[in-house]
């Protein structure tokens, strides 16, 4: 039993982050009908900029006591979430307004080429193969009621957490949320109601690319390292869980995204390791065949 | 009496058809001026140009002596026009308070905003009721209340009404063009696109009628409903 | 044509060859998007007409011409499958059903110990030439152009533009759409052959999204609904890398900046003249629509390009 539980723990924190980054999906595509393939790799980004800040500050999180660790993290978490925040800035005004609107191929495919100047830019820059990243929570094991937790997992769970609370409150109860959610629904009468849909755009892409950006400090001090190629698998099934959950309330994407992480975490300790990857396309099969609008509904495409 | 919104040559095309060819009209402040039409003459393009909803290949709107034609519609919100769109158009996914906060969101006059919402809700009972509910749960009438509020939340000079009547009960109309009346009261100037011409021609002080794009006639409202031509096409004989 | 490619730099036959290849299968994609379905399993749909051709070969020592056609057989049934399975959905449902199958393809073709798995299936004969490959290409680009002028063209594209009007008027949509996907179909499969037996490996990682959407992006780049723009797609998009020889990475850096430049700029792909004799005003205005292809675009969208110009 404990075993079971101690695979349900795991699973929910790699849901969560799964959670964060199908959110920044989901956000662009109901807020702008726009798949954007990039997405992926502004998390790509958010790890290697932690890379480069723990490298450079060059402190090892070992002999840190609680508090400054926490701090570090802290920093090193608001660095990357800057440097993504821009980058989606800048992809929102280059890329994406130019193409939104018209087919939905089309900013799909001018994302897949950003995707692939920053996945091979990464290359250049760091090599092909995967950097270490130094820890920078110290380890710890907490033993919560006989489950066994590190630190650094719960940093990243509570990181995810935060950031899915500050986004609800965000969306349901400030004004420019607001907004959003009418842009999302109705652009034409949003506009006409004073809404500038330009800057809504610039503001969704802006908030998607930061919680990406987290995600990815977050996975690549969990696993110390990062990888150029990291972010497609772990983008494809991110996307595949706003598909899965459907684009009407941002709640659904965050259970499916803790769920998928949850199957896998089961199917990995149960079943084959081999077979993880194929639970969130097993996952969408389904769903798109009983209920293709998503588990809990969608805008009209 | 001032012209507060002029409107000439208006050329608005979709790809190869062109469905507003060399339109002129105006409003001067304080009436209500009606667009009459069939379905498909092109009311509606002419609603959404002067919204900025659509780029006019042709033509010149101007609002409170401000060119408005290459405006994006927020701007054209901020500076005192406001639309009630064609089929309610309310924001179903938010609930009607929400939907009132929105038609405020351009911030004009933004500290009276709270009086404000509390006329309107004075002015639409049924709103107050339901404030926390859901728009979409609303009925076609309820709606239509609530797409007029949420517009009358910006503190507008100008109302763009499209179609207001279309879709409702006929109890339900004659309460809505009433309502007009009390708003064009409360000072604001109405440009209307209807198909309804007998309710229209009651409320409005002016007439155009809009034929296949263009203007084909128009004139004080008592005279367009005693022509023989308006009665035959319009009103039925 | 031999004596050309004598001349060449063996980089640049491997390019063509490549291209060439390419440019087969996402002729595949134009066929079958050509009744208005969206298929992201074009690579998958290739690589299991490919897996089946490479054991034709290998193991049972069956002729080349014989495994092409058995490619072009195995493609032709998947997509009268997949047409199927996506008759009633939505577009965006159906692309979004294409993805998955086409990863648990590659997911069963890991498992199958049969055909190689993780490893792929190894030790296929090297059959394919330049000269195999533009003559197919050819044949297939003139069966597209035949198609284009054909019954089965004109009602594809009808339903197309709108599958509602279509039925009405009188088009048995479901029987064309699956027609003229499964057509694709069959084309990828043998586009899948050819390459399993250039590149003498064919293994599950080939078949997967990444591929897939490599051939959407041809077919949107070049120009979706023309004859030539997939294939100029192919073509331009196989071989410019190879004019970047600089470091590796910076090739596909610029390579990525070009795709996103071009696609920005030319929103309809970089080929727009439909010479399929429709009225050529008709089509100029529906160019100039850009991007939303033969559909009239509403009055506003999200702040995208206005029309009404």
């Amino acid at each position: 039993m404990e075993q079971f539980v101690q695979q349900l723990v795991n699973g929910l924190m790699i849901g969560s982050t799964y959670a964060v980054v199908a959110l920044g999906f989901g956000l662009m595509f109901s807020v702008m009908r726009v798949v954007n393939l990039a997405h992926p790799e502004v998390f790509m980004v958010g790890a290697y900029v932690a890379f480069v800040v723990v490298t450079g500050l060059n402190v090892h999180g070992q002999g840190l006591g609680m508090l400054a660790a926490v701090g570090l993290f802290v920093v090193v978490l608001g660095v990357a979430m800057v440097a993504t925040g821009v980058v989606g800035l800048i992809l929102e005004r280059l890329v994406i307004r130019p193409t939104r609107g018209t087919y939905i191929l089309t900013p799909f495919i001018a994302t897949s080429g950003v995707s692939i100047v920053l996945q091979n830019g990464a290359q250049r820059i760091f090599g092909p193969d995967p950097v270490r990243i130094p820890s920078v929570i110290p380890a710890h094991t907490f033993a919560i009621s006989g489950v066994l937790v590190t630190s650094m997992q719960l940093t990243t769970v509570l990181t995810a957490v935060v950031i899915m609370l500050a986004l609800r409150y965000y969306v349901h109860h400030t004004r420019w949320g607001r907004a959003t959610r009418a842009v999302a629904e109705k652009p034409d009468v949003a506009a006409a109601c004073g809404v500038n849909v330009n800057l809504v755009s610039q503001l969704t892409v802006g908030i998607a690319s930061v919680m990406a950006g987290a995600a990815g400090v977050a996975l690549g001090l969990l696993y110390n390292s990062a990888a150029p190629f990291m972010g497609l698998l772990f983008g494809l099934k991110s996307f595949i869980c706003m598909l899965v959950a459907g684009n009407r309330h941002i709640e659904a994407i965050m259970a499916v995204g803790l769920l998928l992480g949850l199957v896998e975490a089961i199917v990995t300790g149960y079943i084959s390791s081999n077979l993880r990857d194929a639970v969130a396309f097993a996952l969408l099969l389904a769903v798109l065949f009983f209920r293709p609008q998503g588990l809990f509904g969608s805008y009209d495409v | 009496m001032s012209v507060l919104l002029q409107v000439a040559g208006l050329e608005v095309t979709y790809g190869p058809v062109r469905a507003v060819k060399g339109v002129d009209l105006e409003l001067p402040k304080g009436e209500i001026r009606a667009i009459l039409g069939a379905n498909g003459a092109g009311k509606s393009s002419i609603i959404r140009a002067i919204m900025g909803l659509v780029k006019p290949r042709g033509g010149t709107i101007t609002f409170a002596n401000t060119t408005i034609h290459r405006l994006p519609p927020h701007a054209v919100n901020r500076l005192g026009i406001a639309w009630v769109p064609e089929g309610r158009q309310i924001f179903s996914t938010l609930t009607v308070q929400e939907n009132l906060l929105m038609g405020a969101f351009g911030g004009r006059q933004a500290e009276e905003r709270p009086v404000r919402q509390e006329q309107i809700m004075e002015m639409f009972p049924i709103l107050k009721t339901r404030r926390e509910q859901f728009a979409g749960s609303l009925s076609g009438g309820e709606q239509q209340m609530l797409a007029i509020g949420r517009a009358l939340m910006s503190s507008p000079e100008l109302l763009l009404m499209d179609e207001p009547s279309l879709g409702l009960a006929p109890k339900v109309v004659q309460y809505l063009f009433a309502l007009i009346r009390e708003i064009r009261a409360r000072g604001i100037s109405i440009l209307m696109a209807e198909q309804n011409a007998r309710q229209a021609l009651r409320v409005a002080d002016y007439a155009y009628l809009l034929e296949v794009g263009e203007i084909r006639g128009g004139g004080p409202a008592s005279e367009m409903e005693a022509s023989e031509q308006v009665r035959r096409v319009y009103l039925g004989g | 044509m031999s004596q050309i490619l004598d001349h060449l730099p063996a980089f640049w036959v491997v390019a063509l060859i490549t291209a060439g290849i390419n440019a087969i299968i996402t002729m595949g994609v134009y066929f079958s998007n050509s009744a208005g379905a969206l298929s992201a399993a074009h690579a998958a749909i290739a690589g299991m007409g490919a897996y089946t051709g490479a054991v034709l070969t290998t193991n049972f020592d069956w002729p080349f011409p014989v495994a092409i056609l058995a490619g072009a057989l195995v493609g032709f049934a998947i997509g009268v499958l997949l047409s199927l399975a996506t008759l009633r959905m939505n577009e965006l449902v159906a692309g979004l059903t294409t993805l998955a199958f086409g990863e648990t393809m590659v997911i069963i073709a890991f498992n199958l110990d049969y055909i190689g798995g993780a490893n792929g299936f190894i030790g296929i004969p090297l059959e394919t030439t330049c000269n195999v490959v533009y003559l197919l290409l050819a044949l297939v680009v003139f069966i597209a152009w035949r198609f284009d002028r054909s019954r089965l063209g004109y009602a594809a594209r009808a339903c197309r533009d709108n599958v509602h009007a279509a039925a009405v008027m009188g088009i048995n949509t479901a029987w064309v759409k699956t027609v003229v996907f499964a057509l694709g179909g069959s084309i990828a499969g043998v586009g899948g052959v050819l390459r399993a037996h250039y590149v003498l490996v064919q293994s599950p990682d080939d078949m997967g999204f990444f591929f897939s959407v490599n051939y959407l992006i041809f077919w949107v780049f070049g120009g979706s609904y023309t004859l030539w723009g997939p294939v100029f797609g192919a073509l331009f998009l196989t071989i410019l890398p190879e004019f970047l020889r600089f470091s590796l990475y910076d090739r596909f850096i610029i390579y990525g900046v070009i795709l996103t430049a071009i696609v920005i700029v030319r929103l309809q792909g970089v080929i727009t003249r439909v010479p399929l004799g429709r009225r050529p005003a008709l089509f100029e205005a529906l160019a100039r629509l850009r991007g939303r292809g033969p559909q009239t675009v509403p009055a506003s969208s999200l702040g995208g390009p206005q029309s009404g110009r």
